[in-house]
């Protein structure tokens, strides 16, 4: 880079351009020797009238020349890029270097094609031109997806090579984080000692920017006075249908139940849309339903079929392909099981006649048999391998539970998990607490809130008093097992302080405390009962309306598989059946062998964590032998198929006013009037060109007036 | 475009023969003298002397040695005393043409030439009137002489009145080759020795040679009773500079060069060009002279067509009369 003073030229070697000068000069040149020979009869007259012509006259020619040769040099002046640099600005002579980090927002929905063009070759373009236009002495482009990353470890000086690793930018499928890319620009920005710029080159799409003040803190971390400009690339569209799984009902079936998918369909525009929608199982198309949605009206599909083989399933849901390809298909999946299984916590000791735990285990599986596979685990020994095959599960003669076991049944009804909680032992109280802190939601997560335990006399046992007929679990009693809940007597039960907001009391004891309450947690249900069954707490157990009671609460708290927790981008975890192994792997849906996975569990009770999913689509586990152990679903979030745009201009003011002060957005704009960052001072190219038109008028000025 | 010569049997003989247009236009006109001339024969202009004609002049007394029946008795009988009847004598006319010979009437033109357009010298322009004239003249029986002024009087042909003659001026003008000076006033003088007295002296020239010799010796003509006619032949381009930006002009006589650009000079040019030209008006014209721009950019036809309609039409003492 050339200084002149004050003027820095970021293209100096256009200089050589001065050549151009000599066109004006050879011309001037053959028109003053002309070789034109023209006889003519006397030159008398012309004599006399050149000799009349004045001096200034006979120097048009001199200042035509001058006035051409000055307009030669501010076009090659205009080529060469001379920018005005303030005082005291650094600059290379200095030992100072300008930095510029280009952002590439490679999300989902970047990869849109509308009228046979990719909007990510739009953004491969603007970035390269960026990169090009910038001229800044080290870069690095930073592609925005749902894990942002650098294209090079650190800032280069190759920018001819970044360039052309541009060419390799493709969208995913994810949802850009553009806060953590900012962040990420703000770390490679920091070994810059000159200029510093950040270009964001984004679909600007208004989904994927909506968190102003996390943005805001972003820049905010961003070194002091980078400049910060944001290109937006390509139109606000909204001409796009998204679809995913919304549910699958049951996620476990047994084999011969009937299974229900919920497709969840968008019109994210505003014009009616009807397509047809199909359910694909294992890769072949179901069913296909007819849908009408009116402009950005959400419906849901219902499709049902039934689980007639034992293993895992994969789930698709689909509509025909419109401007953004990647939101068009859904994915689940479905593990067909044997048995139902329901995971029975409890420390009293297995298989001993009169415990909670015996009486249970026998309701939900006499003699080991039925449709109901059992499995026992102590209450210090609630994890996630133990649960994650489980429907539902039962807390009975629990004693104290360590806080993994709480989290692990938290994050068990989070999921859609139900958890029926007994209130038999003196440790429930305390598990009760436990539960409701870690869940850290202000009201807890149980129906109602447990104080002191209470024992009645054998003579003076607790009864029930209102029970809610219409609760779902309750609508199995016929009006003998109705008669015979009204005779239960119940010998210890606990103080509580009423039933909290959101639960559902279904029974009441005859002096208005809840008996049995249900209350909704995340996508699962906990079921929390005043009493317990063994025979020192009351006589349930002892009839056959409790086996009604457990079979109806089991079949409704039955697990149900939800898409929306397993997003591009997140983590997927796939539980291993079988014994796994060491040659286990992940397959990812493009059929790509993921490295990066973590095991978990011992044999057995083996799963495998992808930390961060690169696609939406079913991850396999699969074992050295082709056996597929465990297949999990990821979807694109659903935001990503809202194509609007948000205005540049409003998101800069949005950020500045959040705070991103030590920040400067520059205008966005395209085209001649763009300045960019300006790294490198303040750009003279247009001035320089207006000054070359000037002296192109004058002297066709001159030429004119003259002729006349 | 054909051209047709004087003479039907001889087409090839010059390529200043006259065109059917030109002849077309020149067809009603005639070639009269506004003063009265001398000749050898009996024609149709009036001689200063008297003869035997249908146009009475004058009465004087008898003196011996009248011709008897010149008497007129009518007069006698009324107041007895002998007159003599006095006619006009009508002789013939001798035309005299002097054709400039000189390089400037190789001027050609500078503007870019375009295809399917004629492009004539002033030469060319000048014998093409010459040629007219002569035929005209011919046609109505009066006799034309020639004479080249190229350093001055180059060659000349006598005056005649007949159609190979008429072949022998157009050879001698197509023979010549226009170079250097005219030396028109030398030119003239010398053919005004054997010119005699009283006829009509026509020059066709550029006239770019001092005025005051050339009017002197046109002053000669002019004592011995000539009526003097110049064709001042002027080519466009020399009337108005074409704009063909800078170039080399050479002085087609001098070998003089100049510089110059079209643009800067040409107001400057045209404005001098025609104050001399006004100049050279006026002092023909003082002297009885007809002067006429004769612009190549006009047909001849249409040139010496025009001038000899308004001649006749201002001559008054002759009636137009078709030839």
């Amino acid at each position: 880079m050339t200084s002149i003073a004050l003027i820095t030229l970021s293209a100096p070697w256009m200089l050589a351009g001065i050549g151009l000068l000599t066109l004006p000069v050879v011309a001037h040149l053959m028109n003053r020797r002309s070789h034109r020979r023209v006889t003519f009869p006397t030159l008398d007259f012309l004599t006399a009238a050149a000799a009349a012509q004045s001096r200034l006259f006979r120097l048009r020619r001199l200042m035509l020349l001058l006035l051409r040769c000055m307009a030669a040099c501010f076009i090659v002046l205009a080529f060469a890029g001379p920018l005005w640099v303030a005082r005291g600005a650094p600059s290379v002579s200095e030992g100072r270097a300008s930095g510029l980090v280009v952002i590439v927002d490679t999300s989902a929905s970047a990869g849109r094609v509308e009228d046979g063009v990719s909007l990510m070759q739009s953004m491969r373009a603007a970035v390269s031109r960026t990169l090009a236009s910038e001229a800044a002495d080290l870069a690095n482009v930073i592609e925005a997806g749902a894990l942002p990353h650098a294209m090079h470890p650190v800032m280069t000086r190759s920018i001819e090579t970044l360039r052309s690793d541009v060419a390799t930018l493709e969208a995913g499928q994810g949802r850009a984080d553009i806060s953590a890319a900012i962040g990420l620009a703000g770390q490679m920005l920091a070994s810059v000692n000159g200029e510093r710029g950040v270009v964001i080159v984004s679909d600007m799409q208004a989904t994927n920017w909506p968190d102003v003040q996390g943005l805001a803190a972003s820049a905010a971390a961003l070194p002091t006075g980078t400049r910060v400009k944001v290109v937006p690339v390509g139109e606000s569209t909204t001409a796009n249908v998204s679809v995913t799984v919304a549910s699958i009902t049951p996620s476990r079936p047994v084999v011969g139940a009937s299974v229900r998918v919920v497709a969840r369909v968008i019109n994210q525009g505003a014009l009616e849309r009807r397509l047809p929608v199909t359910l694909e199982i294992d890769g072949r198309s179901h069913e296909e339903k007819a849908l009408r949605l009116d402009g950005w009206q959400r419906g849901e599909l219902v499709f049902d079929f039934v689980a007639d083989r034992f293993g895992e399933r994969a789930i698709s849901v689909t509509v025909p392909d419109d401007v953004l390809t990647a939101d068009n298909r859904g994915y689940g999946v479905v593990h067909t099981a044997r048995h139902a299984t329901v995971v029975v916590v409890s420390d009293e000791p297995a298989g001993v006649r009169g415990t909670a735990s015996y009486f249970v285990e026998r309701a939900l599986s006499p003699r080991g048999e039925g449709g109901l596979a059992v499995r026992r685990v102590a209450s210090s020994a609630v994890d996630g391998n133990v649960l994650r095959d489980a429907s539902v599960a039962v807390v009975t003669g629990a004693g104290a539970m360590n806080r993994m076991s709480a989290e692990r049944l938290y994050a068990f009804m989070q999921s859609g998990g139900g958890v029926v909680f007994f209130c038999d032992t003196a440790e429930s109280a305390a598990n009760a607490k436990l539960l409701d802190e870690v869940a850290q939601t202000p009201g807890g997560i149980l129906p109602f809130t447990l104080t002191t335990r209470r024992q009645d006399a054998p003579t003076a046992a607790t009864r029930i008093g209102d029970v809610d007929w219409s609760g779902t679990f309750l609508r199995g009693f016929d009006a003998v097992g109705r008669r015979q809940i009204g005779r239960l007597k119940f010998w210890r039960t606990w103080e509580a302080q009423g039933i909290r907001q959101g639960a559902d009391p279904w029974m009441k004891f005859t002096d208005a405390r809840p008996a049995l309450a249900r209350r909704a947690v995340g996508e699962g249900v906990c079921v929390m009962a005043n009493f317990g069954v063994g025979q020192d707490d009351s006589d349930w157990a002892r009839h056959g309306s409790f086996v009604v009671l457990m079979h109806g609460m089991i079949g409704q708290l039955e697990r149900r598989w939800t898409g929306n927790d397993a997003t591009v981008g997140t983590a997927v975890t796939i539980a291993v059946q079988g014994d796994g192994g060491q040659g286990l792997r992940v397959i990812s849906p493009t059929d790509e062998d993921l490295r990066e996975i973590v095991m978990r569990g011992a044999a057995g009770q083996q799963s495998v964590t992808i930390p961060a999913t690169p696609s939406a689509g079913i991850y396999r586990a699969v074992l050295s032998d082709g056996t597929i152990a465990g297949m999990s679903a990821v979807n694109l979030d659903e935001r990503e198929g809202d194509l609007r745009s948000v205005e540049p201009v409003a998101l800069e003011r949005a950020m500045t006013d959040a705070g991103a002060a030590a920040v400067e957005f520059m205008e966005a704009s395209s085209g001649m009037g763009d300045h960019g960052l300006m790294l490198h001072g303040k750009p003279l190219w247009g001035w320089a060109l207006v000054g070359a038109i000037g002296f192109f008028a004058a002297e066709m000025l001159i030429q004119w007036r003259w002729s006349r | 475009m054909k051209d047709v010569g004087v003479d039907d049997g001889n087409q090839n003989h010059g390529q200043y023969d006259l065109r059917v247009e030109d002849m077309a236009m020149l067809h009603g006109c005639r070639f009269t003298t506004r003063r009265p001339v001398l000749g050898h024969y009996t024609g149709r202009h009036a001689s200063p002397l008297r003869g035997q004609s249908v146009e009475f002049a004058d009465y004087r007394e008898y003196l011996p040695g009248d011709d008897v029946s010149a008497i007129d008795w009518k007069v006698y009988g009324r107041s007895d005393k002998l007159f003599v009847r006095l006619f006009e004598h009508q002789s013939d006319m001798t035309v005299r043409l002097m054709v400039d010979a000189s390089a400037s009437m190789q001027f050609a033109g500078i503007s870019p030439k375009q295809k399917n357009v004629e492009w004539a010298t002033k030469y060319d322009h000048a014998c093409r009137l010459a040629s007219a004239i002569a035929w005209v003249v011919t046609r109505q029986q009066d006799r034309v002489g020639l004479g080249l002024a190229s350093g001055g009087l180059a060659t000349s042909l006598p005056a005649r009145s007949s159609m190979p003659h008429m072949q022998q001026v157009l050879r001698m003008l197509k023979d010549a080759t226009p170079r250097g000076v005219a030396g028109l006033a030398s030119a003239l003088r010398d053919m005004a020795e054997g010119a005699g007295r009283r006829g009509v002296l026509v020059v066709c020239s550029d006239l770019h040679e001092p005025m005051e010799p050339i009017l002197e010796s046109l002053d000669l003509y002019l004592h011995r009773g000539y009526e003097a006619i110049v064709f001042h032949v002027l080519h466009a381009d020399e009337l108005s500079l074409p704009d063909i930006g800078e170039a080399l002009f050479v002085d087609s006589e001098t070998g003089a060069k100049l510089r110059v650009n079209i643009a800067d000079v040409r107001a400057d040019y045209e404005t001098r060009l025609t104050a001399v030209l006004e100049r050279w008006a006026s002092a023909l014209v003082s002297r009885g002279i007809d002067h006429n721009i004769a612009s190549t950019a006009e047909p001849i036809g249409k040139i010496l067509g025009r001038y000899l309609r308004a001649r006749e039409s201002s001559t008054g003492r002759f009636t137009p009369s078709r030839v």
